[in-house]
């Protein structure tokens, strides 16, 4: 609940069952639609997305010459990599390097 | 009361008055007690600068039929009611924050991702200046030759436990390859997954460049 002027004016523009449903808010927003990503704008969303809304970039992603630059590089992920913690698929540590020592083997001679 | 402080604040900022040095040669007991103020070198404070003592009970002019009626209609009840009611007809001070988010700066620092050249090839040479100038110590690499005789890292470990996220590796890097990324929300459910190795790295480079470059675009006037 804010102001009661802004709430009723945007009970006016949202209507009452989007108004119900921005009641989860508890506060009701009006705006445009800029755009939705390929996951209905998840909490985690894609990078472009991410800079839009955290105000680093005024062009929104569908307009941003950036973003067909990246999707035109051949090394680009195929698909959006969310943080996939909480998961079995969350990313373990491993070593990059060969051994640098060998173990010995145990070796008895044939008798 | 404001517009008092913000006197006496002014007041504070003033430069001292010089005094000739040629009277205080003449008399100097006397020209350093003139000069003395009260809690200002410039002299006694702006009137009103102390707060009034608070009215004891036998000092107020209040008639007691006044106090009585304040007592039996409640009337700071009332008061104290009508500034909640106030605030509850405010917008909230808060974002709603996995749907909101806070304004970033391109130059935010945040998870640490390594960069490519546009052909896909990694920039890092192994330079190891960022492992060098790391305060925290969280960078260790090791380096190799390459089959194609090129000098790159075998390892490229942050502990991102450790990182203190200063941006000297940013800093220090001569090719542009390790960067820290706008990217916050990174958080884990185990200490083990902030351990980043070299194809984590790499790979948040690749899912962060739209971004990355948005971010160098926007700093690039600057630098």
């Amino acid at each position: 609940m804010s102001y009661i002027t802004r709430t009723l004016g945007n009970i006016r523009k949202i209507g009452l069952k989007e108004y119900w449903h921005q009641l989860n808010v508890r506060d009701t927003k009006a705006g445009v639609l800029i755009g939705t990503d390929k996951f209905g704008n998840n909490a985690h969303i894609e990078p472009l997305w991410h800079a839009w809304i955290s105000y680093l970039v005024d062009t929104p992603p569908p307009l941003e010459p950036l973003a067909k630059m990246a999707a035109d590089r051949a090394w680009a992920p195929r698909e959006h990599v969310p943080n996939r913690t909480f998961s079995r698929a969350a990313y373990k540590p491993y070593n990059t390097t060969k051994d640098k020592i060998q173990a010995w083997q145990p070796f008895a001679a044939p008798r | 009361m404001l517009a008092t402080s913000a006197v006496s604040m002014v007041a504070r900022q003033l430069p001292l008055t010089r005094v000739p040095t040629a009277l205080i040669r003449t008399m100097p007991a006397q020209m350093l007690v003139a000069r003395r103020g009260y809690a200002t070198p410039s002299g006694p404070p702006p009137k009103n600068f102390r707060l009034q003592t608070p009215k004891e009970w036998d000092q107020e002019k209040e008639s007691t039929l006044d106090r009585v009626g304040k007592y039996f209609l409640m009337t700071e009840m009332m008061r104290g009611m009508y500034l909640l009611m106030e605030q509850f007809f405010r917008p909230p001070y808060t974002i709603y924050y996995p749907f909101e988010k806070g304004p970033i700066s391109p130059r935010f620092r945040g998870e640490h991702a390594l960069r490519r050249y546009p052909s896909g090839e990694e920039r890092c040479i192994a330079c190891k200046l960022c492992e060098a100038i790391c305060p925290a110590q969280a960078i260790t690499i090791e380096a190799e030759e390459r089959a194609d005789g090129s000098r790159r890292t075998t390892r490229y470990d942050i502990d991102m436990t450790k990182c203190i996220y200063c941006g000297f590796c940013q800093e220090s890097c001569p090719v542009d390859a390790i960067v820290e990324s706008p990217n916050a929300e990174y958080a884990t459910e185990t200490r083990e997954e902030l351990l980043y190795n070299k194809e984590k790295l790499l790979s948040n480079g690749d899912k962060w460049e739209p971004e990355l470059a948005a971010a160098i675009r926007a700093d690039a006037p600057y630098r």
